[in-house]
């Protein structure tokens, strides 16, 4: 077996994992769905803004969040059972089986996100067109930075049962401390300026707010998109790095 | 002799639930940082409410009544899959009495998390008073209650396939949840929303909390209708919980 098709293999259980509970995935697709219609119609009766259409591209990128950490949950399953020195016995380096991983949170995320944004296309006729096929590739590099998030998050839980609490604390945090759920000049006057700064700079806020453009048909800056590349790349790097020290350790010691 | 191993129990997994102490710090966590930053910006953003932020924030200690409840229901479906339960039904306690072990549970790790929070919630509104905080907490146990039974009768659902359980607890909560007032009042929701919601027994707890607490009561439920809903949930489900107790959990297979 070569490395290459190594790696797919690993990619293709990570996927299958994610994806082998159709009906699963449909009623999570299902409650993200309920989030827009029920909660961004709701709010949109509450505020002067339309916030169902602001809503909706937020909805996405939780969404496409959600699907990347989740293929670090079954990192940390893997770690937990053993079935990652199964994957350290096949003929792959220590960076083929990080890069699978992370490869597998991309296109996870994607995924998710591609079916939402699929879905919100229906309901909203704007997100039909060239530029949204065009951010997916985008969100596909963000996923696998967010994969890297998931990376972190195995090294510092130990591959122990924090790895949901942390997860569940980061996912809240970066939510929270984007543009997904509520406009910029809101986080820009409660903030101080360097933190509305970071929060800018979070490619889950570049995300939320390209498909924005998108609904409002506003023109994507190119600078944005480099941003949301470099950060994505950056967050990339580091969970080959922490993945290749955590296999590593498991290859060395034969546990976290 | 009963009762006594029915304290033993509960002692035994409390211990065990206070073990790592990283889930009940998150809680805590969770509750902060959604009230002073989720919250307050989308205060900003609300403008048919004056006191959005503390009607969010009890919604939110409704919220965490009820990840608690689910908690519950996960744990009892946890214990059948992987056999701890056989032990459970071996001990000498009847199943009502370890259907009431779980309860008391809930309720102690509930109070544990929620306790900090609608201090906080209550210190901040400048409504704070001892009976306020007295009856906030017996609203929220009543809660917690009624949805724990909800969850724990659930479970027999699990014995079968515990992916069905998961599916149909996500989509339940997430229907009960979204389709109440914990986030929202009924005064800004879609008429076609509002009937549902009034059907949904959530919507009743987290308006009496809101009247306990003493938050401004113009766009919330009748006091005494929600009291009368809460508790016929709580002897409902603690009817419905004791039944399938006693009469299904016998021979369920570890996975």
């Amino acid at each position: 077996m070569t490395e290459r098709r190594a790696m797919f293999k690993v990619l293709q259980v990570d996927l299958s994992y994610f994806f082998r509970t159709k009906w699963l995935i449909a009623t999570l697709v299902a409650l993200n769905i309920s989030d827009m219609l029920v909660a961004g119609l709701v709010y949109s009766n509450m505020m002067s803004l339309n916030y169902f259409y602001f809503f909706a591209p937020g909805v996405i990128v939780s969404g496409m969040f959600a699907a990347a950490l989740d293929v670090g949950r079954r990192v940390n399953l893997s770690l937990n059972e053993g079935v990652a020195q199964y994957y350290l016995s096949l003929p792959l380096s220590l960076d083929g089986l990080a890069f699978a991983h992370l490869l597998s949170a991309g296109l996870g995320g994607t995924i998710y996100a591609s079916i939402l944004l699929g879905v919100a296309s229906a309901i909203i006729p704007s997100l039909i067109s060239p530029i949204t096929l065009a951010i997916i590739p985008v969100i596909f590099i963000v996923s696998m930075g967010l994969g890297g998030i998931a990376a972190v998050l195995n090294l510092v839980s130990k591959a122990g049962d924090r790895y949901w609490v942390y997860a569940q604390g980061v996912q809240m945090v970066l939510l929270g401390l984007s543009t997904v759920f509520y406009p910029i000049q809101m986080i820009s006057s409660y903030f101080p300026s360097d933190v509305s700064r970071a929060i800018v700079l979070n490619p889950l806020s570049q995300v939320a707010d390209a498909l924005r453009s998108v609904v409002y048909s506003i023109p994507i800056s190119l600078s944005s998109i480099g941003l949301v590349f470099a950060t994505s790349i950056l967050m990339f790097l580091v969970g080959v790095a922490c993945y290749r020290y955590v296999f590593k350790k498991v290859w060395e010691l034969g546990k976290l | 002799m009963s009762r006594s191993e029915l304290f033993s129990l509960l002692s035994f997994d409390l211990r065990e639930a206070f073990n790592s102490v990283s889930f009940v710090v998150y809680d805590w966590f969770f509750f902060g940082f959604q009230f002073f930053i989720y919250g307050v910006i989308l205060s900003k953003l609300i403008v048919t409410l004056s006191n959005y932020l503390f009607y969010y924030g009890t919604g939110l200690l409704v919220l965490m009544s009820f990840n608690v409840a689910s908690w519950s229901g996960r744990r009892f479906v946890e214990s059948a899959h992987e056999g701890r339960l056989r032990y459970l039904l071996s001990l000498p306690i009847t199943r009502g009495e370890m259907f009431l072990e779980q309860l008391l549970l809930g309720m102690v790790v509930n109070l544990s998390r929620l306790l900090p929070p609608l201090f906080v919630i209550l210190a901040l509104s400048h409504l704070y008073t001892p009976y306020s905080l007295a009856i906030s907490l017996l609203v929220l146990t009543l809660v917690t209650i009624g949805i724990m039974g909800l969850m724990i009768s659930l479970s027999v659902i699990a014995f079968r396939s515990f992916d069905i359980y998961s599916a149909i607890v996500a989509s339940l909560s997430a229907l009960l949840i979204r389709f109440s007032t914990i986030n929202y009042p009924l005064s800004s929701m879609p008429k076609a929303y509002v009937g549902v919601s009034l059907a949904n027994p959530v919507t009743y707890g987290a308006d009496l909390l809101r009247s306990a607490i003493g938050l401004d009561t113009s766009v919330v439920l009748n006091p005494a209708l929600g009291a009368t809903v809460v508790i016929a949930l709580c002897i409902g489900t603690i009817f419905v919980g004791i039944f399938f107790i006693s009469t299904v959990v016998e021979g369920v297979k570890s996975s």
